[in-house]
C-alpha cells in the first residue's frame, strides 16, 4: 500500500474582478500517492493551471487568491504557510516545469549559472561542488557535453534542451512532487516522447510523484496512473489511465475520447464536442456541461450533480449515474 | 591585407570553438566593436581618462602657480595654451580640470542610476502600495526645476565638489527609475521570473539576480549619456559661479573668465579651449553611447 503524498480537499480559488469574485476552482479534489503520475486533463480555461498555481501558491497576484479547502502535503496544509515557510519549499519538495521552456530561462545567464542557483538556495552548495552536481543534473537529463553546455547561455540551446535544462533545474534537488504545466506543449512530436521517456524514467528512479497536466490524451496514456478531467473548474471524472480509456462515463470525457484524431478514418470528419466552453462569469445553472451535452436531461439544467463514486476508484459527476 | 583578414578570421573560429559559452554581452561588444563612430568616442574618451589620471605626469607646471609677471600671456613654446589672470598654465589647468569634470559627471550619474534602479526595480516588481508610493515621489522629484533648485541649494550651502555632485544625482534620478520600472512590469511576468519563483527564490533574489541584470541594456546607455548630462550640467553650474570653487579648475569655471568682454575679444585662449573639451567629451560620450544602444539592442540588426 502505498502513501499519500499530496491531498487536495475541496479547494475553491477565486479571481477578484470588477464584477465581485469570479470561482476559477470550485470544490476540487485528488490525491496523489508517493511514486505516482496523475494526469489533468481539460479544455483551455478549465482551471488546470489554476489548480497547480494554487498548490504552488503562485497565483497571479494580486487578483488570485485561494477561498477555502485545504492542500495537505505529507500532512501540512500549504495554504496556511507564510509565504517564506513556501519558498523553502518551493524548487525543493515541489517543483514545477512549465509549458514554455523557450522563456523560462533567463537570457542573461549561463546555463550553469541557472541551475546552480536552486543548489546554492536550497542545498547551500558552493564552488566547485555545485558546479559538479550541475553536470551530474545535466547528464541525468540527457545532455551531450554536459561539461560544455553548462557555460553555454539560453539562446544557443534547441527547445528541447531547454526544456531538460528545465527539467534538471526542477530535479536538482530531489523534489516529492513534481507539477509538469504541459511541458510538451511547446514541443516537436519527437522531441515530445523524448521528454516524456524522460520524466518517466526519472520519476521511477527518484520515486517522484508527478501532476502532469495536458490536453493531449495520447500523453495521458503514455504517462499516467490515474486522471481528473476537469471542466470548468470542477473535476467531472476521476479514476485510473485504464478505466478513462476503456470505460469513460462522462459524457464530456467520451466527447473528449472521440475528439481524437485516432479516430478518424479515411474521408471522415473529426467529431468534436459542440459549442464553446462557457464563460466563468456565465456559469449555467445546474451542471456545467449541459449546455453542451448531448445526453442532456432536464434536472441537468437544474441542479449541479455531486462527484459520486459509481465504482471502486471511478468517480463521476453526472445525473446519469444516480 | 587580405593574408592578414584570413588569419585573424581563422583565429575568430578557432576562438568560437574553444569557447563553448557565448553570453549576449559578449555579442553586443562584437556589435560594438564594428560601429566606428563609437569605437572613435571610446579612444577619445579612453584618452582623456588617462590625461585625467596621469595629470601630473604630462603636464610641468603646478596647477595653482600664480605669476602674476606672466598675466594674459599668448600661446607659446613655453605655456602653450597661454596663461590666465593670474598668470597660471592654462594647459595645466584644463588638464587638471578634465579630471573634475568627468569625475563629477561619473559620479553624479553613478548616484542617480543606483537611486533609481534599486527604487524603479522595487516599485516595479512588487507593485501596489509601494509601486504608487515610488512613482508619486518621481513624480515630484520631476516637478522641480533643475537649474533653480541646483542654484538654492549650492547657495545655501556654498559652491562645493560633493554638494555639486550631490544635488545632480538626487535630482536626475526619477528619469533612470521609470525606464527601469517599465523594464520591469514586462519583464516581471516572463516565464523565467514565474520559474524563478516556483524554484523557491525570495523576491529579493529575484529582483537583484534575475530581473536588473535583464534591465542592464537600458541603464547602461542611460548611464552614459547621463554622464554627458553631468558633464554640461556641471560646466552651468560652474560657469555661474555655483559649481566648482576656485582655485580647483573645472571647464565650467575656465569658461567663466569669457564672460569679461575684453577676455572674449582679445584673449581666445582662455575660453576656446575649455569650450572645445566640453564639445568633444560630450560628443564622444554620445556617439558612444548611441553606439551602446544600437549593440545591446537586438531588435537593431546590423
Amino acid at each position: 500500500m502505498s502513501e499519500t503524498l499530496i491531498k487536495v480537499k475541496n479547494l475553491v480559488t477565486s479571481f477578484k474582478s470588477s464584477e465581485g469574485p469570479i470561482r476559477v476552482l470550485d470544490g476540487v479534489s485528488f490525491s496523489i500517492d508517493k511514486g505516482k503520475v496523475l494526469g489533468i486533463v481539460g479544455e483551455s480555461g478549465c482551471g488546470k493551471s489554476i489548480t497547480s498555481l494554487s498548490i504552488m501558491r503562485l497565483l497571479p497576484q494580486p487578483n488570485g487568491y485561494i477561498e477555502s479547502g485545504e492542500i495537505l502535503y505529507n500532512g501540512v496544509d500549504l495554504t496556511k504557510l507564510s509565504s517564506s515557510e513556501m519558498e523553502a519549499l518551493r524548487g525543493n519538495d515541489i517543483s514545477m516545469i512549465f509549458q514554455e521552456p523557450m522563456t523560462a530561462l533567463n537570457p542573461v545567464f549561463s546555463i550553469g549559472s541557472q541551475i546552480g542557483e536552486v543548489l546554492e538556495v536550497h542545498k547551500r552548495l558552493k564552488g566547485r561542488e555545485r558546479r559538479e552536481k550541475t553536470i551530474e543534473m545535466l547528464k541525468l537529463v540527457g545532455i551531450p557535453r554536459p561539461d560544455k553546455i553548462v557555460d553555454e547561455y539560453p539562446h544557443q540551446l534547441s527547445g528541447g534542451m531547454r526544456q531538460r535544462v528545465m527539467i534538471a533545474m526542477a530535479l536538482s534537488c530531489d523534489p516529492k512532487l513534481l507539477i509538469a504545466d504541459e511541458p510538451t506543449t511547446a514541443l516537436d512530436v519527437t522531441i515530445q516522447v523524448q521528454i516524456l521517456e524522460l520524466i518517466k524514467s526519472l520519476k521511477d528512479n527518484l520515486n517522484t510523484s508527478v501532476m502532469f497536466i495536458t490536453h493531449d490524451l495520447g500523453v495521458i496514456a503514455e504517462m499516467a496512473d490515474e486522471v481528473a478531467v476537469m471542466y470548468l473548474g470542477r473535476i467531472v471524472e476521476y479514476t485510473t489511465v485504464d478505466d478513462i480509456f476503456e470505460n469513460p462515463m462522462h459524457p464530456y470525457t467520451m466527447g473528449l475520447l472521440c475528439a481524437r484524431l485516432v479516430n478518424v478514418k479515411k474521408c471522415d470528419k473529426l467529431t468534436c464536442i459542440p459549442g464553446m466552453v462557457p464563460t466563468l462569469n456565465n456559469r449555467p445553472k445546474g451542471c456545467a456541461f449541459s449546455t453542451r451535452c448531448t445526453k442532456c436531461m432536464d434536472i441537468c439544467k437544474e441542479e449541479m450533480p455531486e462527484l459520486k463514486q459509481i465504482k471502486p476508484n471511478h468517480k463521476v459527476r453526472c445525473w446519469l449515474y444516480s | 591585407m587580405s593574408v592578414i583578414n584570413e588569419a585573424t578570421d581563422k583565429k575568430a573560429i578557432l576562438n568560437k570553438k574553444n569557447s563553448s559559452g557565448i553570453s549576449p554581452w559578449q555579442i553586443a561588444v562584437k556589435k560594438l566593436k564594428k560601429n566606428k563612430l563609437a569605437m572613435f568616442g571610446l579612444f577619445i574618451l579612453g584618452v582623456l581618462a588617462l590625461a585625467a589620471i596621469f595629470a601630473p605626469l604630462i603636464t610641468s607646471y603646478d596647477r595653482d602657480l600664480i605669476n602674476m609677471a606672466k598675466i594674459y600671456e599668448a600661446p607659446s613654446f613655453n605655456h602653450w595654451l597661454g596663461t590666465d589672470e593670474l598668470g597660471r598654465d592654462v594647459y595645466t589647468r584644463l588638464v587638471y580640470g578634465t579630471r573634475i569634470s568627468l569625475s563629477v559627471g561619473i559620479v553624479s550619474t553613478a548616484v542617480s542610476v543606483i537611486i533609481g534602479v534599486i527604487l524603479g526595480a522595487v516599485g516595479g516588481y512588487l507593485g501596489g502600495i509601494v509601486d504608487a508610493i515610488i512613482m508619486r515621489i518621481v513624480d515630484i522629484f520631476m516637478c522641480f526645476p533643475f537649474y533653480l533648485i541646483a542654484i538654492v541649494v549650492a547657495g545655501i550651502f556654498g559652491p562645493s565638489l560633493l554638494i555639486l555632485m550631490a544635488i545632480m544625482g538626487i535630482l536626475s534620478w526619477p528619469k533612470i527609475a521609470r525606464i527601469v520600472r517599465a523594464e520591469v512590469l514586462t519583464l516581471k511576468h516572463r516565464e523565467f521570473v514565474e520559474a524563478s519563483r516556483a524554484l523557491g527564490l525570495n523576491s529579493r533574489k529575484i529582483i537583484f539576480k534575475h530581473i536588473i541584470p535583464n534591465t542592464m541594456a537600458p541603464i547602461i546607455v542611460y548611464a552614459t549619456l547621463g554622464i554627458a548630462q553631468g558633464i554640461l550640467s556641471e560646466a552651468g553650474l560652474s560657469y555661474l559661479g555655483l559649481g566648482v570653487k576656485q582655485p580647483i579648475p573645472s571647464w565650467g569655471n575656465m569658461l567663466s573668465a569669457a564672460q569679461n568682454f575684453s577676455v572674449l575679444v582679445s584673449q581666445w585662449w582662455l575660453w576656446i579651449p575649455p569650450g572645445i573639451m566640453v564639445l568633444f567629451t560630450v560628443l564622444s560620450i554620445n556617439f558612444f553611447g548611441d553606439g551602446l544602444r544600437d549593440a545591446l539592442d537586438p531588435k537593431i540588426i546590423q
